[in-house]
This record gives C-alpha cells, structure tokens and sequence, in this order.
C-alpha cells in the first residue's frame, strides 16, 4: 500500500479538533485520512493500492470533495490529483524538504479563498461588437481595396479579418483592464489565464481575503450589468489550487 | 427549466474542479504514479462548457 496525498496545512493555524473532523469526512465519503507530521506541517494522507492505475471522474470528483471539505476548516496547499508516496517517513522526508516554502506559502494563503470568473462571448455574437464598427468603417475604405474583381475582394476579405481582429483584441483588452482596476482593489493575487477559446474574453483566479467576498460579488455583478449582452461566471470559494507557489 | 440551468451549471464546475485537480495544486516531482485513464473526457467537457453557454442563452432568450 502506498499513501495518496490530499493536502497539507499548518498545525498553528488549526484551531479544529483534527480528529473528529476525520471521523466526520471518513462518514461522509468513506475515506478515512491520517495525519503525518513534521514540526508544524500535517500532510493529510490515506492509503491506496500502487496497482490502481486507472482512476474514474468519480476518483476525481471524491479526491476534489474531499480537499474542498479540507479547505473550509484550515488553510491548505492542496496537492495535485496523483500526489502518491510508498510511506510515511517518505511524506516526512518531503515535507522537510519543502518545509520552508509551505511554511510560507500557508502563511500568505491564511483565511483566503480562491475564485474564478470567466465572462464569454454568446458564440452567436462572438464578433459582433467589432463587426458593427467595421461595418461603419467600410465607406471609408482606401480606393486600393475597393472595387468587384477577385484580387480587390481577396484584399477586401483580409483587411476585414485584420481590422475585427484588431478591433476584438482591443475590445477585450478595455473590459479586461477595466475588470483588472476593479479586481485589484480587493484581490491579494489575480492571474489572468490565456483564453482556451475565441469565446473567452476573461479567465481569471482570484485570490481574495475571505472578508472580501461581498466586495467580490459586487464587481462581477456590475460587471454582469455593464456588459449584459456577455455571459459571466463566478465560481468558487476553491481551495488555493491556484496559488500554491505563491 | 431552472432544473436544466443547475445542470449545465453543475457541469461547468465539475469541469473546474477536474481542471484544478488534475492540473493545479502541489505537485510532487517525478513520483505521479497514477494515470488518469479518461483524460480524453475533460477536453471533451471543455467543449461541452463552451456550447453550454448557448443553451444558457437560449434559456435566458425563453424567460425573456
């Protein structure tokens, strides 16, 4: 049997009775964790089979559930899905290899939590704020480009793609400074995410202090109220996956 | 038609927490021994994320 890693918190700041919280999670998702400690550091640990090698979404989502039920009673650094050592003075040894930087890392993350806002394009009007400018623009349009031949509607069609894209890269750059002046006002740490999708004009995690959510709500509603023709969405609070090495 | 928002809501966020999990949080070096053997699933939940939020429109188009 080897030990999976759920997440690792700092005795000072516990002020829980860490024993009835595992009976209560061992209930409530028949896991049944074990603490291993260094100095201050607990890592929170259960057994598992090293031949399990394939794991289900199911896995995932009772590993993710119970990390989450973790995270509402201490600060923690979760680990990564797959965090597997052969035995306990293994999870000692790491723990005191990187027992400075969790120190500190527990330190920076006590009592905040961790959101995400993404705010979309409806896929329908993905480019619809820039094609209306463009569209407006196309009287004015240099004599080179205009024209009915092939060559003049080729040159046509690639000034068109070109002028939207600079218009959408410049439309999304304003919301998204305007959200970022907001944000920063209230957040300990924003990362602005590379968009996985031309749908995407915001994916961002927050870490904000837990005092702070009210304010966080705030911003993304008049966000959601300032641009009503996007989709926004806030999750969270999550554990801090997001800030770990912070 | 609410039941059908918290749906597609309720996937969206199992698709944050797949991301996190599988993707965020502290790793430990060289020593990930567990495969996930339905990896293929999240991306096509990133797809289902995207075109959900169609149907939330259209949700949002029918209360209207």
């Amino acid at each position: 049997m080897s030990l999976l890693l759920y997440a690792i918190i700092d005795n000072k700041k516990v002020d829980y009775e860490i024993n009835e919280f595992i009976d209560k999670l061992a209930l409530d998702t028949n896991v049944r964790l074990q603490i291993i400690r260094l100095n201050n550091l607990y890592a929170l640990v259960s057994s598992i089979s090293r031949e399990k090698s394939d794991v289900s979404r199911n896995d995932l989502l009772i590993y993710a559930e119970i990390v989450d039920k973790i995270s509402e009673k201490y600060t923690v650094l979760p680990m990564r899905y797959g965090s597997v050592l052969d035995a306990d003075n293994d999870v000692v040894i790491y723990l005191k290899n990187n027992e400075s930087s969790f120190t500190d890392s527990l330190e920076l993350l006590y009592n905040k939590e961790e959101y995400a806002v993404k705010l979309l394009f409806s896929a329908k009007k993905n480019n619809a704020p820039v094609k209306d400018t463009f569209s407006c623009q196309k009287k004015s349009l240099p004599a080179v480009l205009q024209g009915n031949t092939e060559s003049k509607k080729y040159l046509l069609n690639k000034y068109e793609n070109y002028t939207v894209q600079e218009q959408r890269d410049k439309y999304i750059e304003n919301i998204k400074s305007y959200f970022a002046s907001k944000i920063h006002t209230i957040a300990t740490y924003v990362d602005f995410k590379k968009p996985l999708s031309s749908t995407i004009i915001i994916d961002a995690v927050i870490l904000i202090e837990k005092s702070k959510k009210n304010e966080l709500l705030d911003i993304v509603l008049k966000m959601q109220a300032l641009y009503p023709e996007h989709n926004i969405i806030l999750t969270g609070p999550w554990p801090p996956y997001n800030f770990t090495k912070i | 038609m609410q039941e059908d928002l918290y749906d597609v809501n309720k996937e969206i966020t199992i698709l944050d927490i797949l991301d996190r999990v599988l993707t965020k949080g502290v790793v430990i070096t060289g020593d990930i021994v567990i495969s996930v053997a339905d990896i293929d699933l999240i991306y096509l939940g990133l797809r289902v994320l995207l075109s959900s939020v169609e149907t939330m429109e259209n949700m949002k188009a029918v209360d209207r």
